[in-house]
């Protein structure tokens, strides 16, 4: 026996070789075909923008990586993957593994933290699925705030992440104290509208 | 349940409970808890009243990165085009190409180039694995040639990991082990300068932990196939994770774990039915059988490899499926039957000569001869090994395998073989396989 089971055909490296049933016919058959440039564009960038702001938030959330250098590390994660697509059946938890390795990278090179080591199965730096679901509720709220208008956006976030009192933003929108309440009120239930809308439409 | 509590309401209520009337609340509360729309209308504003204080959800995330991906990926698919053109004939003539100074060459010098090489290289790599060498080589060459920023985020150090990687995986097939062992040092280096190397460094490790197996250091390939494991499952990669399970078989075998390997390869079949992929089934089955046969599980064993053969007689390969008949052979022979093994055994090392596998057919002979032994047939044991040897040489395999042969002939022309004897010549032919350079002692039985 020169292998295990008498085989002398070590296939475990290449899922390709398990396939050819005739290993003479490898020599005429022309190589496997990857997409076609444009289609693996397009699939490309459809899977930049689905993922993209999902990973950024993994590293931000739970590696702590300020949002711009977790910006890069979510297009070192996409160039590599673009350049070995073919191999990935499962993108999600590929794309997912790839950003906690990017940022457990950076962080150990920035010195920022001790490296996270990850010896167990599923890693301890793996994001678990209530900071997934967490994650993908604000990926939502971010493409929602993108449809509520310049106006909203701008009272909302004083609001909610300056801290501004209705004192404050009635001097600012140049209104009075209970219409600051009215407007903060049109402008969830915009938000709310947003919502539906694009629930509709990932809905089909 | 009433009428519906008006938005307005409710999003207050979401945003500060307290300043409601207690009996209002309660209304509100008993309300939303039974009308599904107006629970799901708070549901929202409630969470979005804590997330929208949350700095991150303002952050303005892609846009102009889009655009840089959208142009990244199309200059990788307009390189790859031209590649497909540039190297049909590199692809038709390996040898020929083998000669081309691509270095001097500007128009070879892109990335394409590399990534359609690298993916010729894995491709043929096991058929070929010569030919698989000159594309790696020649990707190598090129990759290195590169500009380091032709790409983003220092994405050519992908190409060039992977370059060399598949340099070593060709060398491994060439048995050139220390080379491949350098060459996955140097694939190493490329992929950690990536911060995201997706799965390049698993299967660095899993080609090193291949090198280790096939040179039977067995601890560091099962460290190395760990390492490949690990790293595959923390990405999804369940088929790749699946082909460092089959090494991890393979490696407890070699180290006489049968039960081990049979549970390990068991995985292997869990998952070929999972998938409902029949060729992991075949694979996982007849790796198991061979672990059976050895704890003496024939009748498993036979129905293991029955199983296999089922599916590899429809599907192939061809080689998996003698090396199945030759399974069911050898469990004939443990069972006794010497006269039913021995023919089926001839049928095998037929097969195995006819599609060029010389050297399974030699070690096939042994079984044969094995069983030659058992009904004190001398004189046809000397003709195997004769055959053996005449086939071997023919194939231009100069090793001791041929003076292992030489001796196995002589040793029944005296009737001093024994199976002692014959399981010394085996474990030699085996490993002179691996390593073309090693010796062959003869056992002490016979002074030479």
């Amino acid at each position: 026996m020169t292998r295990v089971g008498n085989s002398g055909t070590d296939t475990h490296l290449d899922e390709r070789e398990m396939q050819d049933a005739q290993r003479e016919t490898m020599r005429a058959e022309a190589p496997p075909e990857l997409p076609a440039g444009g289609e693996a564009v397009a699939a490309f960038e459809e899977a930049y923008l689905l993922y993209a702001p999902r990973l950024q938030r993994i590293a931000i959330r739970r590696f702590g990586i300020e949002p711009g250098d977790a910006e890069v590390l979510v297009q070192d994660v996409f160039t590599t993957y673009f350049q070995h697509a073919t191999d990935v059946e499962r993108l999600e938890p590929y794309l997912i593994g790839a950003i906690c390795n990017a940022s457990r990278n950076y962080l150990r090179r920035s010195s920022a933290s001790k490296a996270i080591f990850c010896g167990e199965e599923p890693c301890a730096a793996t994001p678990d699925d209530a900071l997934l679901n967490e994650i993908e509720r604000k990926t939502l709220l971010s493409q929602m705030l993108a449809r509520v208008g310049g106006d909203c956006r701008d009272l909302l976030r004083r609001f909610y992440v300056n801290g501004d009192g209705t004192e404050v933003l009635a001097h600012a929108f140049n209104i009075t104290r209970p219409s600051v309440k009215v407007k903060l009120f049109k402008c969830r239930q915009r938000a709310l509208e947003a919502y539906r809308a694009i629930m509709e439409k990932s809905n089909g | 349940m009433g009428e519906h509590i008006a938005h307005t309401e409710l999003s207050l209520f979401a945003h500060d409970k307290r300043s409601f009337e207690r009996e209002r609340r309660e209304a509100i509360e008993s309300h939303i808890a039974t009308c599904a729309e107006c629970g799901a209308t708070f549901d929202f504003y409630a969470v979005a009243e804590e997330d929208l204080g949350d700095l991150a959800v303002w952050q303005p995330i892609i846009g102009s990165t889009a655009a840089a991906m959208r142009a990244y990926a199309n200059q990788c698919a307009a390189e790859d085009r031209e590649a497909d053109e540039l190297l049909k004939g590199i692809f038709a003539k390996p040898r020929k190409a083998a000669l081309t100074n691509v270095r001097n060459q500007r128009k070879f010098h892109t990335g394409g180039v590399v990534r359609r090489l690298n993916a010729k290289a894995h491709e043929v790599v096991a058929s070929l694995p010569l030919d698989a060498l000159i594309f790696a080589d020649l990707a190598q060459a090129v990759a290195d040639l590169l500009p380091d920023d032709i790409y983003p985020n220092d994405a050519v150090y992908e190409l060039r990991g992977t370059a060399w990687k598949e340099r070593a995986n060709a060398l491994r097939r060439l048995a050139e082990f220390d080379e491949a062992l350098e060459s996955l040092r140097r694939s190493e280096n490329a992929y950690s300068r990536l911060r995201s190397s997706g799965h390049g460094l698993a299967a660095v490790d899993l080609v090193r932990s291949a090198v280790y197996y096939e040179r039977g250091e067995l601890q560091k390939a099962t460290k190395h196939v760990e390492l490949a494991e690990h790293g595959y499952a923390h990405q999804g990669l369940e088929r790749q994770r699946m082909k460092a399970i089959l090494l991890r078989g393979e490696i407890a075998y070699e180290s006489l774990d049968y039960a081990g390997a049979a549970s390990t390869f068991q995985q292997i079949i869990d998952f070929g039915e999972r998938i409902s992929d029949a060729r992991w089934i075949a694979r996982g089955s007849y790796c198991r059988a061979a672990c059976e046969v050895e704890r003496g599980n024939l009748s498993e064993a036979v129905m293991l490899y029955h199983s296999a053969l089922m599916i590899l007689r429809e599907i192939g390969p061809t080689e998996d499926r003698i090396s199945t008949e030759w399974g069911l052979a050898r469990v004939v022979l443990h069972e006794g039957k010497p006269t039913d093994a021995a023919r089926r055994l001839r049928d095998v090392i037929a097969a195995f000569e006819e599609i060029g596998r010389v050297s399974d057919a030699a070690l096939a002979g042994t079984d044969l001869a094995e069983a030659l032994l058992v009904l004190e047939r001398w004189d046809e044991i000397g003709k195997v090994a004769a055959h053996a040897f005449r086939v071997l040489k023919k194939a231009g395999i100069l090793t001791g395998a041929l003076m292992a042969l030489a001796y196995l002939k002589e040793a029944a022309a005296r009737r001093q073989l024994t199976p002692g004897t014959l399981k010394v010549i085996r474990e030699y032919l085996r490993r002179v396989e691996r390593k073309p350079d090693l010796l062959f002692a003869a056992p002490p039985e016979i002074p030479r």
